[in-house]
């Protein structure tokens, strides 16, 4: 007999590829486009976020 | 910012009206000798507060925490408690003088009862013979004094605290109706190593939390020691190293961490990609990051975002777009943290999806208005799409967050040259060039 839990996270998973698959549509309009110049400038912009705590992961799971 | 120091210069109900009057939000954690004990604050209330290893509660452990004259604090600003904690509003300055009269207590005591190894018995002739009403606390300890017990075990068994439970100890003492009689077997050289590795990284993850990193080193390599390896251990030498920027040192530990574990967990790849990526290879982090998504990461919004950074980094656009996309339909009506927001942003625009970086980082600043990071990238967004007062505006507001921020003086000094307002920018590009190179 079906799990009704795996059957939900399944629907979930076919949701959420749906809507991925949606704004990676959307994202065709603007592929291959060039980044403003400003955007390209590092004394401008920062790229690489500064605080270790949003990119690391600090409990075992 | 960290404040450290230590408590012999400052004492402890020093550090605690500073960080009362501060109204501060945050961990302060103490050590003394191989014990640490740590206080929560709320904006300037007392939230929570515990000693490492010991059962204690919030009022009790900061009474205690009154007698550590010497040691080191370290308040580590924005950590709050664990989920689950019990939460209370207590006003610092309402424990002063009962912590004074405490330590003063505390000083008298401790000459009787040394440690908590002593095993004290009833001098039933002096009871005969002297007789004398007794207080209810002692009324409760007196059954537990029987020549056994050492006075850890009844403090533990009465549930009067260790404070209560010494001093209906001592005034049965001062009156001769106790007697020492030894000290319990079980001393802590005798304890099984494996107890006293699951103290050392009680010890060892407080410290982490509270980010006493070089403390936190010591107690996880004590339980490596002790158990001849330890995966957990080794999990969190990976962390102290990528706190301290010993990239190589977290790469060696988190392998170290895989090695000893059956299967791996998500977690320890993205650290290890993280690790990876500071070293400059981008081969080996992208390695450790798809192992991170086969082995649970696709549903984890942290595991996904952290692919988004690396992709960024790899210039791999649409593929950051598809992770971050994942990462927010994960995370449903909870908020994203502001790296999400920080990716996010920068990911639209290299598209040129202009509208959609301001939108994103908009609301990134609506939510995190202290992140100046995510107001820089806003104002360049705005210059980018021609509107200067804006660009102008959000540069400004983002070194309210933090004047030390290169790029942002580079931008407000674009944004003053193009009012033509030349001097003033000559002074912010100088002081964008040093601020760079400090």
């Amino acid at each position: 007999m079906a799990n009704p839990e795996s059957a939900d996270y399944d629907n979930f998973l076919t949701d959420l590829q749906e809507v991925v698959a949606q704004r990676v549509e959307e994202l065709r309009a603007h592929q291959g486009a060039e980044p403003p110049p400003a955007f390209l400038d590092d004394d401008k912009v920062v790229r690489d976020w500064p605080e270790l705590a949003g990119r690391v992961i600090e409990e075992l799971r | 910012m960290a404040i450290r120091g230590s408590l012999s210069e400052a004492s402890l109900p020093d550090v605690l009206q500073l960080l009362a009057m501060g109204k501060k939000t945050g961990c302060l954690g103490l050590t003394y000798g191989n014990n640490f004990g740590y206080i929560y604050f709320a904006d300037g209330a007392i939230s929570h507060a515990s000693i490492v290893n010991r059962d204690l509660d919030t009022q009790e452990a900061v009474y205690l925490l009154f007698t550590w004259t010497q040691g080191v604090f370290n308040f580590e600003p924005g950590v709050i408690p664990d989920e689950g904690v019990a939460l209370d509003t207590i006003d610092p300055q309402s424990l002063l003088l009962e912590g004074a009269r405490r330590v003063d207590e505390w000083g008298l005591i401790a000459k009787k009862i040394p440690t908590f190894d002593i095993v004290y018995a009833l001098d039933r002739h002096a009871l005969l013979e002297q007789p004398r009403p007794m207080t209810a606390d002692e009324d409760r300890i007196v059954p537990l004094i029987d020549g056994q017990r050492d006075v850890r075990a009844i403090i533990a068994e009465s549930g009067l605290g260790e404070f209560t439970t010494a001093k209906a100890l001592y005034s049965l003492m001062t009156t001769g109706h106790v007697v020492r009689v030894g000290v319990s077997s079980r001393t802590r050289a005798q304890q099984p190593p494996d107890d006293r590795a699951v103290e050392h990284r009680n010890l060892g993850a407080a410290f982490y939390k509270t980010g006493m990193y070089e403390e936190a080193r010591r107690e996880f390599r004590r339980v490596e020691a002790l158990r001849g390896g330890d995966a957990e251990a080794s999990f969190f030498l990976g962390l102290v190293a990528l706190r301290e920027g010993d990239w190589a040192g977290a790469v060696r530990a988190f392998e170290r961490h895989m090695a000893q574990q059956p299967s791996p967990r998500a977690a320890a790849f993205v650290n290890l990609a993280y690790a990876y990526e500071r070293l400059g290879d981008l081969t080996r982090a992208r390695g450790a990051i798809n192992e991170a998504l086969a082995r649970g990461g696709r549903g984890d919004p942290v595991v996904l975002t952290n692919a988004a950074a690396l992709a960024v980094g790899e210039r791999e656009y649409e593929a950051a777009e598809t992770a971050l996309a994942s990462a927010r339909m994960l995370w449903g009506t909870r908020r994203p943290p502001p790296a999400w927001f920080h990716y996010a942003g920068l990911t639209a625009a290299m598209m040129n999806d202009l509208e959609r970086a301001i939108a994103l980082l908009t609301e990134a600043v609506q939510v995190y208005p202290s992140h100046a990071v995510l107001w820089n990238n806003l104002a360049v967004a705005h210059e980018a799409r021609g509107d200067f007062d804006a660009a102008l505006r959000t540069v400004e507001r983002g070194l309210v967050e933090d004047p030390t921020l290169p790029q942002l003086h580079r931008n407000f000094a674009d944004s003053l040259q193009r009012d033509g307002r030349f001097d003033e920018a000559r002074e912010a590009y100088r002081r964008a060039h040093t601020l760079d190179t400090l």
